[in-house]
């Protein structure tokens, strides 16, 4: 793929978890690449493994139960695959962050908003030796800076104020603040929206367009809204079943998909303009992950599918200039 | 109260709800109280066979609406009438019998559904218990009602934790058409299943009301999904509707500044996003402390001035096909 090198960039990237039931073969061959500044969503029905991909790159899913059954993973051109703990702790302190659906699970309630975000920004120092440790009325004047940064109302006020004093958007624009005390260079967003209303998460997408604009930080946008990720990105990956199975710029995704799986969500999404008036689902659900499907994970549920399917696993092709399918229908038949 | 819609539509309404409010006490540290304001009078008429959307951002007052219908609840005010009659006092076995003529879907079928009983035993309960069907006639019935949902005869014996979403949830439709409602209330029915199923579930639920005759007051925070469905809808914000009419209407031209901005805010999964989208500032205010006048006001991009923060805009017809609630259109009526 062109471009400028990559921030960050996963070649044949296979991944299992070792669960009570069995080994998982969770990821399968994920390759991608996001460049510095580049926007990108990833896409997928739920358990389709979006979240264990990027978990598993900063290092947040412990190894065992994990395992990388093969492939690597770089950032800004190191190879981050077999990294240290306190390396990869490193990484995601500083260069990486990532804020979650939910910022309840990570805030702590019995501290203030003031308290923990003096706390990231003092861990922060910590891990960066070049620069000076800060005296608390200096990070008290930063986190009131990264509160403006994220548009909180009435920053000072809420300095004060505990996490259960906060509504949703407010408490998803504090823990952005705390991603942001470590001047990333890539913002992984995991759901940020969907726990929130429409309007709230209107203007939780516009803030995060701001700080793309402003800061110039890559961002991953992970969601099962194909809205959400067509509001930001400029492109976008489609997952399914541990596979990338579609990664385009996002107007030729929409305009002219290719995989069978990302013509099937389009085809479920009901439209506000009310232009569709038959909606078609996808039938069957998510393979399990001990013995997934051999060939094509997708094949058991595409109506498409022939022998090949079943038998090989498809190339990731580029079908069109920086449009990328994996699947046999492009690549010389499916018999 | 003239009611918004009588006129054009004939007809004995089958649900109607007049003036419905809902109060909670809320209990703050030892001896304090708050009141919060659920629902704030609101009318509302459904004809037989309506797919009736109420929309809304959580805490609108969208779920308390659903259980008055299925008087879970006591209204603080107001009265609900069903097929003309009016059954906010209904008790006992009357009650009872009312309990067969109007049914309810929730978000989560999880919860609906006993984990320690087959689907055969869930689909069957009210039958058993309304009907007092029993033995072969009971199966043949319970198979009938899976065959509807499209659950073929291996479900009976099946457990809740071996169906996916979308058949746990069609199992809980089964098991609330099993005794022949007029109306079927959708609690946010299929929020928490993934597009992929909810397509399946809404082409289904399309064709069920047609099927059995039934009426839907369809309930959702996805205005997208309201859309596909409903032919009318009631636009909730703070427990007061703020516009009602067609569903055409109401999405192709919004009246109300708040519907105006609800429709404006949903990220559209298409190559490009319309231009100069409505990003409303604040978050909604607490049911315990509703803003005066219009309860909008604290966000409204139009606010024309005083009387917004001060008197209580009404749900005025407008146009020839909606209501709506707000000083704007005040003189123009
Ligand atoms: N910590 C874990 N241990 C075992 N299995 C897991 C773990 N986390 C996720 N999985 C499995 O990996 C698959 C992908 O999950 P996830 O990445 O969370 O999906 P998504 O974010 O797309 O909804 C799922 O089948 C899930 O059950
Ligand atoms: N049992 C209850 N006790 C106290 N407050 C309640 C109760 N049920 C609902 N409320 C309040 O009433 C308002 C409307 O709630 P609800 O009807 O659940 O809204 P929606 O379904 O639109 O999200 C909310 O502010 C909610 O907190
Ligand atoms: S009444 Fe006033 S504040 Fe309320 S929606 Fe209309 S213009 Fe806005
Ligand atoms: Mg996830
Ligand atoms: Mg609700």
């Amino acid at each position: 793929m062109a471009g400028p090198a990559p921030l960050l960039e996963l070649r044949d990237y296979s991944l299992s978890i070792d669960s009570f039931d069995g080994r998982l073969q969770v990821l399968d061959g994920v390759s991608f690449s996001i460049a510095p500044g580049e926007v990108v969503g990833i896409v997928g029905e739920t358990g389709c493994g979006k979240s264990i991909t990027v978990k598993s790159v900063i290092g947040l899913v412990p190894s065992p139960p994990a395992k990388v059954e093969s492939g690597t993973v770089s950032f800004d051109g190191r190879d981050i695959t077999a990294a240290g703990e306190s390396a990869i702790r490193r990484l995601r302190g500083r260069e990486v962050a990532m804020i979650f659906q939910d910022p309840m699970t990570y805030l702590n309630p019995l501290f203030t908003v003031g308290q923990q975000l003096s706390d990231v920004i003092r861990a922060k120092e910590a891990l960066d030796p070049a620069a000076a440790p800060r005296t608390r009325a200096e990070r008290r004047a930063k986190a009131l800076a990264l509160l403006g940064q994220v548009h909180l109302p009435d920053p000072e006020r809420q300095f004060e104020s505990y996490p259960h004093q906060l509504s949703g958007g407010m408490r998803q624009r504090v823990l952005i603040a705390m991603a942001l005390a470590g001047s990333p260079r890539l913002l992984i967003a995991d759901e940020p929206t969907t726990a929130l209303d429409v309007t709230i998460q209107a203007q939780i997408l516009d803030l995060v367009k701001e700080l793309v604009e402003t800061l110039g930080m890559a961002v991953i946008i992970i969601s099962h809204d194909l809205g959400v990720v067509a509001a930001l990105c400029r492109r976008i990956l489609v997952m399914y079943a541990g596979t990338i199975v579609e990664d385009a710029g996002t107007a030729d995704l929409f305009e002219n998909p290719r995989h069978p799986y990302t013509r099937g969500l389009l085809a479920a999404i009901p439209r506000l303009d009310g232009s569709v008036t038959s909606l078609s689902g996808i039938p069957g659900s998510i393979p399990n992950f001990i013995e997934p499907p051999q060939g094509c994970r997708f094949h058991p549920r595409c109506a498409q599918a022939g022998a090949r399917c079943g038998r090989e696993r498809p190339r990731n092709l580029e079908v069109a200039p920086d449009h990328w399918t994996a699947c046999h229908l492009f690549d010389g038949g499916v018999e | 109260m003239s009611a918004p819609g009588e006129a054009r539509e004939p007809g004995e309404p089958l649900l109607e709800l007049r003036g419905l409010t809902r109060h909670f006490r809320l209990k703050e540290g030892l001896t304090g109280q708050r009141t919060a304001i659920a629902l704030d009078g609101i009318d509302l008429k459904l004809r037989r066979g309506a797919a009736y959307g109420l929309v809304g951002e959580s805490g609108s007052g969208k779920t308390t609406v659903a259980r008055l219908i299925l008087r879970l609840l006591q209204p603080t005010s107001g009265q609900i009438l069903f097929a003309g009659q009016d059954i906010t006092g209904l008790k006992g076995e009357a009650l009872m019998k009312l309990r067969e003529r109007i049914q309810i879907v929730f978000q989560d079928p999880h919860a609906s559904l006993n984990p320690r009983k087959t689907i055969l035993f869930s689909v069957a309960e009210p039958l058993v218990v309304h009907r007092r069907l029993k033995g072969p006639a009971l199966r043949h019935r319970v198979e009938e009602l899976l065959e509807i949902v499209g659950l073929p005869g291996g479900f009976l014996f099946r457990y809740p934790h071996e169906l996916s979403g979308g058949q746990k949830q069609r199992a809980c439709i089964a098991r609330a058409v099993a005794l022949n409602p007029e109306l079927l209330v959708l609690d946010e029915p299929t929020s928490a299943l993934d597009v992929s199923v909810q397509a399946q579930v809404l082409e289904f639920l399309h064709d069920l009301k047609a099927r059995l005759d039934l009426t839907y007051l369809f309930i959702s925070h996805d205005l997208s999904v309201v859309r596909y469905l409903c032919d009318r809808v009631a636009v909730m914000y703070m427990g007061k509707v703020v516009e009602e009419g067609t569903v055409d209407a109401v999405f192709e031209s919004p009246s109300h500044p708040y519907t105006e901005s609800l429709l404006s805010a949903v990220p559209l999964p298409q190559a490009r996003q319309p231009a100069g989208r409505i990003v409303l500032s604040g978050d909604v205010p607490s049911a315990t402390a509703i803003p005066p006048g219009c309860p909008f006001h604290p966000r409204c991009p139009r606010k024309i001035g005083p009387v917004c923060e001060t008197a209580v805009p009404r749900l005025e017809p407008r146009l020839r096909d909606r209501a709506v609630a707000c000083h704007l259109y005040g003189s123009e009526t």
